[in-house]
């Protein structure tokens, strides 16, 4: 991986230099034989172009398609020119590229797999959990292009042992084991990349591969948090949250890979909203105050699983959920809403408003359903992962498993591991996969999905 | 030294453009360019800058940029509160952005410019402006904007279209 700065001509003083013109010599006898665009910018000037930030990720696809030359440039740079870009203001549909289950009903161990959308034709993925380290893991989070997995305890109760990888790429980094007085009990966490970071105190370098997986967990007599940060390799020490937010360990433990909108992290718990700031550690807690014909689905035996947390396009805090209509039909519905702008308020609670629904009716069968489970929600791409059942309480397996584009409210049948709802939080596990746009504009190099 | 002297007094640089053209400007608007203050750091600005890479008439362009910066941002006259540096910021605005509308052929040719002289602002502004040319185009209409030859084979275009759908939904 190329490394971001790169002083030009040795005495330190031109410091913006692109990495194009370098990184692309070592390669250009291989590609350049038959690039002829009659574009009179060289490289480093185009990867500049590229790199400003009004191009998002749909106008850089483009940009590849017009000719080999920005198709390369686009392709093997991808890193450099998105170091400074802000997120995307719109869902990027072509990020999504399947999910990752696993089942833990047969004893047999086996890691998390990797199912694929058809339309993701590339090998990659699939054999990431092969190695025999992944045995008996716990697959935990996925977020932007990562997935956190807890690695098998040999001794359940002592030590806490994780490891994150980015399928895309290949790339595994085993975590510094946490255990003995250091060990979490019940923890929630949270994966967050440079972009999640740019408004805390402590950022990442924007545009590097380096991560934190931040946890939160119970001490006796109050709520703790730890952060390791892949760019010094290790965890940092234990912070105490601050702040009027109240959790219990169990609670803690149930709560999926949390989310993160300017320098703070959300999770769900039921129908509390817990947020902590990673740099001040301040925490908060809301109850969420939507009212909801929930009962859809009791997976886990509880008809809140069918409620996520994501982040809007526009940055900002939302929920997604599965239910039925206040009042009127009894056709099943998805509601995104979205918590308001701004500073906290002073006193009372965040205002939370509906973006939209998605009526289901028209785009799913409806027949014979007795069930429609939120399985999952990407954040980046806005495809969301829905499984249907016979049964309100899942004692059949499902009957079929949807991805629906938000945006585009176009529904796909997708491939569905056999299973249902469960019952164990610790005996199955799905997580929608997502690449991050690095990966996907690299992916678009007429040499790596060969 | 034949370091001229402006009429406030400043020292003046002298710019000599590929064609043989001479710029004279005041050394605070030269500065602006890395190159050009290194050369004046190290003492050897005198009597003129040789600038062998830019044509006389972008020249011109980057002159004129330069002392609309300089002026503006001096902030000489000891009026710096914050109501005029806003209006400042905005006449700035205002200034780049007519600046900067210009052709294709002369928007390279003060990107390239900007590059060698080691502007920042111009070399930014100028990157920021094809990025805004491009913004919302299809692939065809980029090659159209910037005269750019095709060398995908209609099944390499075809299938880059497929694969990624989605970036071509409203175009």
């Amino acid at each position: 991986m190329p490394n971001p700065t790169v002083d030009g001509d040795g005495d330190g003083r031109r410091m913006d230099l692109p990495l194009g013109r370098l990184a692309s010599n070592k390669r250009s006898k291989l590609i350049l034989q038959a690039e002829d665009d009659g574009f009179p910018l060289n490289d480093e000037l185009l990867l500049l172009v590229f790199a400003a930030s009004s191009l998002d990720t749909d106008d850089l696809v483009r940009c590849a398609a017009t000719c080999r030359r920005w198709r390369r440039l686009v392709a093997h740079d991808a890193r450099y020119i998105c170091r400074f870009k802000p997120p995307s203001q719109r869902f990027l549909r072509g990020l999504a590229v399947g999910f990752f289950h696993q089942s833990h009903l047969d004893d047999s161990g086996a890691p998390p797999r990797f199912v694929p959308f058809p339309s993701f034709s590339s090998s990659r993925c699939a054999h990431v959990f092969d190695d025999d380290l992944f045995r008996n893991s716990r697959l935990i989070a996925s977020r932007n292009g990562r997935l956190v997995v807890e690695l098998h305890r040999a001794s359940r109760a002592a030590a806490l042992r994780l490891a994150v990888c980015n399928p895309m790429v290949g790339d595994v980094s085993i975590i510094p084991t946490l255990s003995g007085k250091d060990r979490p009990g019940y923890y929630a966490c949270a994966l967050l990349t440079a972009e999640d970071l740019l408004q805390t105190a402590d950022p990442l370098p924007p545009g590097s591969t380096a991560f934190r997986l931040f946890l939160i967990y119970k001490r006796r007599n109050f709520t703790a948090s730890r952060c390791y940060s892949s760019d010094t390799r290790a965890w940092g020490t234990e912070g105490k949250l601050c702040g009027a937010a109240k959790v219990s360990g169990r609670r803690l433990g149930e709560m999926t890979g949390g989310v993160a909108v300017s320098g703070a992290v959300f999770w769900l718990s039921r129908n509390v909203v817990l947020g902590v700031r990673v740099d001040t550690l301040e925490a908060t807690s809301e109850t969420f105050p939507w009212k909801w014909k929930s009962r859809l689905c009791f997976c886990l035996g509880n008809p809140m699983e069918n409620r996520r947390l994501a982040v809007s396009p526009d940055g900002r805090l939302c929920v997604v959920q599965v239910g039925r209509p206040q009042g009127g039909s009894d056709n099943p519905v998805i509601n995104v809403l979205c918590r308001s702008h701004g500073k906290a308020p002073a006193k009372g609670a965040w205002e939370w408003e509906k973006q939209f629904d998605v009526e289901l009716q028209r785009l799913l069968p409806l027949d014979n359903v007795g069930r429609v489970c939120l399985r999952g929600v990407m954040e980046k791409s806005g495809v969301v992962f829905l499984a249907t059942g016979a049964d309100r309480y899942a004692q059949q397996p499902d009957l079929a498993l949807y991805a629906l584009h938000l945006q585009k409210k176009e529904m796909r049948l997708v491939p569905a591991p056999p299973g249902r709802c469960c019952v164990r939080r610790s005996s199955w596990s799905f997580f929608g996969y997502e690449m991050d746009r690095v990966a996907y504009l690299t992916s678009l190099s007429p040499d790596t999905n060969a | 030294m034949a370091a001229a002297e402006g009429s406030d007094g400043g020292k003046m640089i002298v710019l000599i453009s590929a064609d043989g053209q001479r710029f004279e400007l005041p050394e605070a608007a030269a500065k602006l360019s890395q190159i050009v203050l290194y050369m004046i750091e190290d003492g050897c600005c005198y009597p003129s800058i040789p600038l062998p890479k830019v044509d006389g008439v972008i020249l011109a362009k980057i002159v004129e940029y330069c002392n609309k910066h300089a002026a503006l941002s001096s902030g000489a006259d000891g009026s710096s509160d914050a109501a005029s540096e806003r209006s400042k910021e905005r006449e700035l605005k205002i200034f780049d952005a007519e600046f900067i509308d210009v052709d294709v052929t002369t928007l390279f040719d003060v990107m390239m410019a900007a590059n060698y002289l080691n502007i920042k602002g111009l070399l930014d502004l100028a990157c920021q402006r094809t990025a805004d040319l491009i913004k919302g185009k299809s692939p065809e209409q980029i090659r159209q904007t910037f005269g750019i030859k095709n060398d995908f084979t209609p099944e390499e275009e075809a299938a880059i279209r497929k694969e990624n759908a989605w970036a071509f939904d409203n175009i």
